[in-house]
């Protein structure tokens, strides 16, 4: 199976009046075709910024410093940004985080719709209008063609996401971006938005990466993850594997933070992850690890493949204490 | 506002203007309080037989047709303008906060009243009811004082009424509450503390301001008396000579008064933007 | 002994501009919480579940009801003596950092309702703000800064210790770890366990998030659209859920366990305004089990097994939902598919429409 988007080395710095905040610091990920990722991360992990590095979308104060993001050949982060313009949108589907702010308040979401299947050449007027009243119908507006003319505040959560869903896959993208599309949405609106996207890119067929904190919607919609810690990945398995035998120490507090069982006096890795203004030298996660040995203090681990498909990035683990 | 070593770095290097504008407050501070004492010659007393000395050694900016020193009075000046400006201003302020709080907190008759009147002042172009003011109340300076306080009060009722309007509906206000906070308590403790960074961020613009109204009330003769030194009167003074080639009696306090206010409002509005940014 | 919470018919509208009907966020809600328990009031949008927090504590006033606080008339009460007796009573709030002014220091937020209820020196009450600040886990270097030079797991340490700072007995807690990253969701988790077994606070859990629920509270009320729809001890209600919004609330969560797969139980459609409430049953345009009766009929709460209560016209009809299999996420086997509530998944496969 084909490797559609191969990140490899990518660094995020953010320059502001707090100092140069390190996003990220070296992530590489791929996904292949019909594969769905997914990217677990909290605060400060960097996962708010890699939506956006992957298409080349940062904006000031950040800055992609090195790193290559390459989709079919090309490094999405040297290209031009007509030919970007290109990409994103029609091979390259996004969805945010906060629907309503990815929408124009100005203008109905069904002149919105066409304008995003119009600007990718395919289809015109009439055909692009019907193109986009069956998009609304997919993704499960109820009345698409008198939605159509509903401008966003019109519109629930749920519904703008339904909507924003729709221009993303309006031009059946190779690969689906979703960042964290349900945050913010009640319970039983993110079961159902999950459900559509699961649904549609299988039926396209297109690579997904979902980035979330949820550990759930990893175990539930994923098929394989990677971890994100202080702007890495440290973490890189099958779903399955990591949810039975995760391997990094942050991976194991994770999955015992959403246990449902009550556990007396359970150990959470103390501590806060480090702000990216301060990193520490060598293992980012060296002043809360139970595991810490000297070395984690000074040299900063590499990704090695612990076992197959299995890749962690810890010094304890990888000397073989598994 | 809070206010650390770090941001104060980055608002320097993003904003280099702030320490131009410092600068050039900071020096007019220094003249206000010392100027009249250093000044080569007495900035009140013409000196027989000097009219119209062009600039050079002894004059520096030469004399204006009274024989008076522009040089001493250009830097005696600060001390009346600027004492005018910053009573002024915190006469505005003074007013404003306990008007803005009301009218911010307590919703209602009272609040639309408050704003109405607002209005009414601000509907004023700002110089004419200067002018209507001071001639109401006789040329002197206390009542140009009195002229600057009323003619900025609305702003900072405004200002704060906004701050006000803002803050009451934040979670930490509802925190207060919670806790057995009164309204008294509420708005002493929480919502005064956090409303006063931009007020104070403004203060600085609106002392710019205000020297410039008070130059521009001496100018037409509404303002300060000759003999005191302001540079509005100078350039009202000097304005005359100007045809015949004398230009020193009006250039030079005009070109002081341009200094000045530009630096009040460089280094006003870094704090104006600081203030709204340590908000976020 | 009698319970330490007691809410009698709760009932709170909100009065909208520009519309004749009022906003019915809370209608008709009683509870009980038994001191030193854990309740846990779940639901999503429009629940009402804010509202009675915030009535609960007479921060709002209600529109009529009874709250009784270890005996005492909530409602009964002047202002002023309201204000007395707020340090028994105390909230943490959803977004940790705006709860904090953000002007002052943690030690002034910690201290100020010390100020404001205790006769206490200066120097005393340093003491116990530092007191607080390790019981919460704190470090004292944090004294002396101000909220956004904290992380958020932090700041919400902080709101946790001026909420007990007068040692109340009874806290509600209103999402307090929504907005938090899942470590420090179970660091402040089991924070608030602690400082309950130490200290016997009562609380009142309101939250949407069904896996903490799980985990934290001892009673659980399912709410929508203003009313409660299901309530029962914890376990019960997530091994034996009865209600329709209760189950697909439950099927909604996903679990962090890949080896679970929950039969999905869907609703239809979106949550209805409040403004504008269905008939009969709130839930019935929604509801894969609706029938004719459920959009004439108000249901009303019947106890269908000790200590559970659901109000659902077709309770005994519908008998109760899948278990969820174990609560250990290390030996769950996935449900079996055969169930006894085959009832259901056939109502869901066929819907009604």
């Amino acid at each position: 199976m084909g490797v559609l988007l191969d990140v490899r080395d990518l660094h995020v710095e953010f320059h502001t009046s707090e100092g140069v905040g390190r996003a990220l610091n070296g992530v590489d990920l791929s996904v292949s075709e019909g594969q769905v990722l997914g990217i677990v991360g909290e605060s400060g992990s960097g996962k708010s910024a890699i939506a956006m590095a992957m298409v080349n979308l940062v904006a000031r104060p950040g800055r992609i410093v090195r790193g290559s993001v390459r989709y079919r050949d090309r490094d999405l982060l040297s290209e031009s940004e007509r030919a970007l313009q290109q990409i994103r949108g029609r091979e390259i589907g996004l969805v945010v985080q906060n629907p309503k702010s990815a929408l124009n308040p100005l203008l109905t979401i069904g002149r919105q719709l066409v304008n995003v299947i119009r600007s990718h050449g395919r289809l015109n007027g009439r055909a692009a209008a019907e193109h986009a009243v069956q998009m609304l119908r997919k993704v499960g507006i109820p009345d698409p063609e008198t939605r159509m003319h509903s401008y966003p505040h019109q519109l629930s959560g749920g519904m703008a996401q339904r909507v924003t869903i729709a221009m993303a896959l309006s031009n059946n993208p190779r690969i689906l971006i979703a960042d964290e599309p349900t945050s913010g949405l009640d319970v039983t609106i993110q079961a159902q938005i999950l459900d559509l996207i699961q649904g549609l890119v299988d039926e396209l067929r297109s690579a997904t990466i979902l980035i979330t904190r949820d550990l759930g919607i990893i175990a539930q919609h994923c098929q394989d993850v990677a971890v994100l810690y202080a702007g890495r990945v440290i973490e890189r398995a099958p779903v399955r594997v990591f949810f039975r035998r995760p391997l990094h120490p942050y991976s194991e507090t994770l999955i015992k933070a959403v246990s449902t069982t009550r556990q007396r006096g359970r150990k959470l890795m103390p501590g806060v992850s480090p702000s990216i203004y301060e990193l520490p030298n060598g293992c980012a996660l060296s002043p809360r690890c139970p595991l810490v040995q000297p070395i984690c203090h000074e040299l900063p681990p590499e990704l090695r493949e612990l076992s197959p498909g299995h890749f962690v990035r810890c010094h304890v683990r990888a000397a073989g204490d598994v | 506002m809070i206010l650390d070593r770090r941001q104060l770095r980055h608002l320097i290097r993003t904003r280099p203007s702030v320490l131009v504008g410092a600068a050039i407050v900071g020096v007019t501070l220094i003249l206000a309080a010392i100027g009249p004492s250093i000044a080569p010659f007495d900035p009140r007393t013409a000196i027989p037989g000097e009219q119209l000395k062009s600039p050079g050694f002894v004059h520096l900016m030469g004399t204006d047709d009274n024989g008076m020193d522009v040089f001493s009075r250009v830097i005696a000046s600060p001390q009346t303008d600027l004492t005018i400006a910053i009573l002024g201003t915190f006469g505005a302020i003074a007013a404003g906060i306990p008007l803005g709080l009301v009218a911010g907190y307590y919703r209602g008759f009272v609040s639309e009243l408050l704003m109405r009147l607002s209005d009414i002042v601000q509907s004023f172009p700002v110089f004419i009811l200067g002018m209507a003011l001071v001639v109401v109340t006789g040329q002197e300076i206390r009542n140009v004082v009195y002229v600057v306080a009323v003619v900025n009060c609305p702003i900072y009722v405004r200002l704060i009424r906004g701050q006000v309007l803002f803050l009451r509906e934040r979670p930490f206000i509802e925190a207060a509450r919670a806790i057995g906070g009164r309204d008294s308590w509420i708005i002493r403790e929480h919502i005064l503390a956090n409303a006063i960074g931009p007020v104070m961020a403004n203060a600085s613009v609106t002392i710019g301001w205000a020297i410039l109204l008070t130059a521009g009330l001496s100018f037409i003769g509404a303002g300060v008396r000759v003999p005191t030194p302001e540079w509005g009167s100078m350039i009202a003074v000097g304005a005359k000579n100007v045809y015949t080639g004398e230009w020193w009696p009006s250039v030079f306090p005009g070109l002081a008064l341009a200094f000045t206010v530009l630096g009040f409002a460089l280094l006003g509005e870094a704090l104006v933007h600081l203030a709204d940014r340590t908000r976020r | 002994m009698a319970p330490m919470i007691r809410v009698e018919h709760l009932v709170k509208h909100f009065a909208i501009a520009g519309s004749a009907k009022p906003l019915q966020a809370v209608s008709d809600v009683s509870f009980s919480i038994d001191r030193g328990q854990t309740l846990g009031i779940v639901g999503e949008s429009g629940s009402g579940k804010t509202t009675i927090g915030r009535c609960v504590l007479r921060l709002i006033e209600p529109t009529s009801g009874r709250i009784l606080i270890d005996g005492k008339d909530l409602l009964g009460l002047s202002q002023e003596s309201l204000r007395v007796i707020r340090p028994q009573m105390q909230l943490v709030f959803q977004e940790p950092f705006d709860s904090l002014d953000p002007q002052m220091t943690v030690r002034q937020i910690v201290a100020e309702p010390l100020r404001l209820h205790a006769k206490l020196s200066s120097v005393d009450r340093r003491d116990r703000v530092l007191d607080l600040l390790e019981t919460v886990g704190l470090p004292r270097g944090v004294a002396d800064r101000h909220p956004h030079q904290m992380a958020a797991g932090q700041q919400q340490r902080v709101g946790i210790a001026r909420a007990i700072a007068t040692e109340p007995r009874f806290v509600v807690l209103d999402e307090p770890v929504s907005s938090l990253d899942p470590t420090a969701r179970a660091e402040i988790i089991d924070l608030l366990i602690d400082l309950q077994e130490r200290q016997g606070i009562t609380y009142l859990f309101i939250s949407h998030d069904l896996t903490t629920v799980r985990y934290l509270c001892n009673a659980v009320a399912v709410m929508y659209l203003g009313k409660i729809v299901e309530m029962s001890h914890t376990e019960e209600l997530f091994e034996r859920p009865v209600h329709p919004y209760t189950r697909a609330l439950l099927s909604a969560v996903p679990e962090p366990d890949p080896r679970i797969r929950r039969a999905k139980f869907v609703l239809k459609g979106e949550i209805p305004s409040p403004i504008n409430l269905p008939t009969g049953c709130h839930l019935h345009s929604r509801c894969p089990a609706a029938e004719e009766l459920c959009r004439a009929t108000v249901p009303e709460l019947e106890e269908i097994r000790k200590d559970h209560w659901v109000s659902c016209l077709r309770a005994r009809e519908l008998g109760f939902g899948e278990s969820l299999g174990s609560s250990s996420p290390h030996g769950a086997t996935p449900p079996p598919d055969k169930q006894s509530d085959d009832l259901w998944l056939s109502e869901v496969s066929s819907p009604k429409s």
